[in-house]
This record gives structure tokens, C-alpha cells and sequence, in this order.
């Protein structure tokens, strides 16, 4: 997330987002909340840069929102579109590729 | 009533770069609902009033990351964010005469069409001298239409005052190679580009315009910046 990352961990958050928001529409808080949650508290960052990636990946049509009222709160609920799910194919085969990458040279290290 | 610090703060630093508002209010609206669950989630634990509010802050993180986050997106979303020195080196010499093209065609055939029916005089070129007027109220309000533009570009995309200062003498610069003359007796309007310019009271004209253009931004931008400070202080008080 941070200016200056490699390029191969630029793809992370919205490879996060897509995967979490392809299992079902949720609510910004409610997206944090499964990103801890799933991770183990393992991915933690300042919980309000989740809405700069959500407007992003919108803009760019890999997400659509729309406005519900549940339980009497009216809340901006997201899902992933056709598109998205083309990307988050894409993002998840480069982050499988990257990471069997990692591991060979983690593993080559401790042979 | 518990407000939320970080999200006045944010709007402030998205105002002080120029974001639209309606960008901004979904921003923060977003944020405010974010921070309203988080503190809800405290006083369920049992924190006072006071205790939650500030953990709901915290939780959603340092208010400059956040508007730095959202100003790189903006900017990832579109070409002229992606490459803004490219965007902004070559834009300046074709925006204007393209901005004025778009309003001088319904113009010129203004001009047939007033040319054949005698609008306003007895001679066969009545109103000549108002047509070229109105090319060179053109001319000049494209110039300073095409360069408020890209200053606002430049500063809604990060780009820093020395950023915008070079800007502006590179739009002058280039509106100085812009060739335009309007005859009055020949009836031709012509534009294109000159290198070396001339000296005279066109190019006076084309650097106060790009000097006061430049003034005035800054002007805008300073009182803007001013604004939202004074919103951010008075947010952090209450």
C-alpha cells in the first residue's frame, strides 16, 4: 500500500478486496472486519484506506456499489462485477505464481 | 456529540488539493459511517463515550494516508493522472486552439449566416469588425480557460505550487508560439504555430493574461487551503 513497494505486492489489496467481495456484497466495515477476521489480524493497516481502494477498483469497474437500509442503517454495499471477477483470476494466478516463487527461494535457504 | 477528528481532517487535506466536493463528501460520508460502527463497537465493550470516540479515530488511521491514498487513486484512474508531466508538457499546446475550434465553427457559420442576410448594416460585410472581435475575445478567454484548467488538473493530482508556477510559463511560453490573427477587412480568422514569436502588444497581452491567471489561482488555492484549515480546527475543538 505504501509508495515504494515492490511491484509485485502493488496487486495485494485489491486482491484481497476482489476475493473477499466475490464471496458475497458487504459494507466497508464489514469488509475490514473479514479482512482481520480471514487473516488472523495478520494483514492490519489504518482501516479508513479501505475506501480509496473501494472508490478505485469502482471507477475502474471492478466493483459496483449501491445503497441499502438494513436493520434501519443506510450503509454503501459493495460486490464484485463480471470484470472484477476477470481481475481477480488474473490477480490470483500472478499472486500464486509470485508466492511458489518465494517459496522456492524461502525453501532453497533453509536446505 | 462526539465527532470524528480524523475524518474533518481528511476532507481538509482533499480540499486543500483540490478534490471535488462530491468526491469528498463520499469520502468522508463513508468514513463517518465507518467510525460511527467503530465507536459503537467500543461503548459495546464497555469504553465511556469519550474512550470509544478516540479508538474509532485511531482505528481508521492517519488522516494524511488517507488523503494520500485517495488523491492516488484519483489519479490511477485516469490517463492524465497516471502521466501528469507528459499530460502537462504537451497539453498546453494544443488544448486552447482546440478548446477555441469547438467554439468558433458555430461561430463561423454565425458569420455565413449573418454575412448573407445584411444583419446590422447596409454593405455587403456589415459586421465584420464584431466577428473579429469576438474571435479575439476568443483567442484570449481560451488562453486563460485552457490554463486555469491544467493548473486545476495539476493541483488535484499533487503536483506542488513550483509544479504549477513552471506550468504557467510553460503555457505562456506556448501561447506565444500560438500563431492568431483576426482581419476585419479580409474576413479570415487563422490560427497555428510561429517560432520565433513577435514582439508587440499581443504578446504583452498573452503574458499579463498567463501573470494574472497564475495570480488568481493561487489566490483561489490559498483561500481554499485557508478554508479547510480553519474547518479542521474548529472540528478538533468542538
Amino acid at each position: 500500500m505504501a509508495k515504494g513497494n515492490p511491484s509485485f505486492l502493488n496487486g495485494v489489496p485489491e486482491l484481497v478486496v476482489l476475493e473477499l467481495l466475490s464471496r458475497g456484497e458487504m459494507y466497508g466495515y464489514e469488509l475490514v472486519g473479514a479482512i482481520h477476521e480471514r487473516s488472523k489480524t495478520a494483514l492490519s493497516f489504518g482501516e479508513g484506506c479501505i475506501y480509496p481502494y473501494l472508490h478505485y477498483l469502482e471507477e475502474t469497474k471492478f466493483i459496483a456499489s449501491r445503497r441499502l437500509t438494513v436493520d434501519g442503517r443506510s450503509r454503501l454495499y459493495y460486490r464484485v462485477t463480471a470484470k472484477g471477477e476477470k481481475r481477480l483470476a488474473e490477480l490470483t494466478k500472478e499472486w500464486k505464481r509470485v508466492a511458489e516463487g518465494v517459496g522456492l527461494i524461502l525453501g532453497g535457504a533453509h536446505a | 456529540m462526539h465527532e470524528s477528528v480524523c475524518c474533518a481532517e481528511v476532507a481538509a487535506g482533499l480540499a486543500r488539493h483540490g478534490m471535488p466536493a462530491a468526491r469528498i463528501e463520499r469520502v468522508t460520508s463513508e468514513l463517518a459511517e465507518h467510525w460511527e460502527d467503530a465507536r459503537a463497537e467500543g461503548l459495546e465493550k464497555g469504553l465511556s463515550a469519550a474512550e470509544a470516540a478516540s479508538q474509532a479515530d485511531k482505528r481508521l488511521g492517519e488522516p494524511q494516508e488517507i488523503a494520500r491514498h485517495v488523491i492516488a487513486g484519483s489519479r490511477r484512474s485516469s490517463w492524465l493522472g497516471r502521466h501528469p508531466i507528459t499530460a502537462l508538457c504537451i497539453l498546453p499546446f494544443f488544448f486552447a486552439p482546440a478548446l477555441m475550434a469547438v467554439i468558433a465553427f458555430p461561430l463561423a457559420l454565425l458569420d455565413g449566416w449573418t454575412h448573407f442576410t445584411h444583419w446590422g448594416g447596409s454593405d455587403s460585410r456589415p459586421n465584420a469588425y464584431l466577428i473579429t472581435g469576438l474571435a479575439w475575445a476568443l483567442h484570449y478567454s481560451t488562453t486563460i480557460a485552457a490554463l486555469l484548467w491544467l493548473c486545476r488538473h495539476a493541483w488535484r493530482n499533487g503536483l506542488g505550487t513550483r509544479w504549477i508556477l513552471a506550468l504557467c510559463l510553460w503555457c505562456a511560453l506556448t501561447a506565444l508560439v500560438r500563431f492568431f490573427d483576426a482581419d476585419p477587412i479580409g474576413r479570415n480568422v487563422v490560427f497555428g504555430f510561429r517560432f520565433p514569436w513577435r514582439l508587440n502588444i499581443h504578446t504583452a497581452i498573452i503574458l499579463w493574461i498567463h501573470g494574472m491567471a497564475a495570480a488568481a489561482f493561487f489566490t483561489a488555492a490559498s483561500a481554499v487551503k485557508k478554508r479547510s484549515t480553519n474547518r479542521t480546527q474548529t472540528t478538533a475543538l468542538a
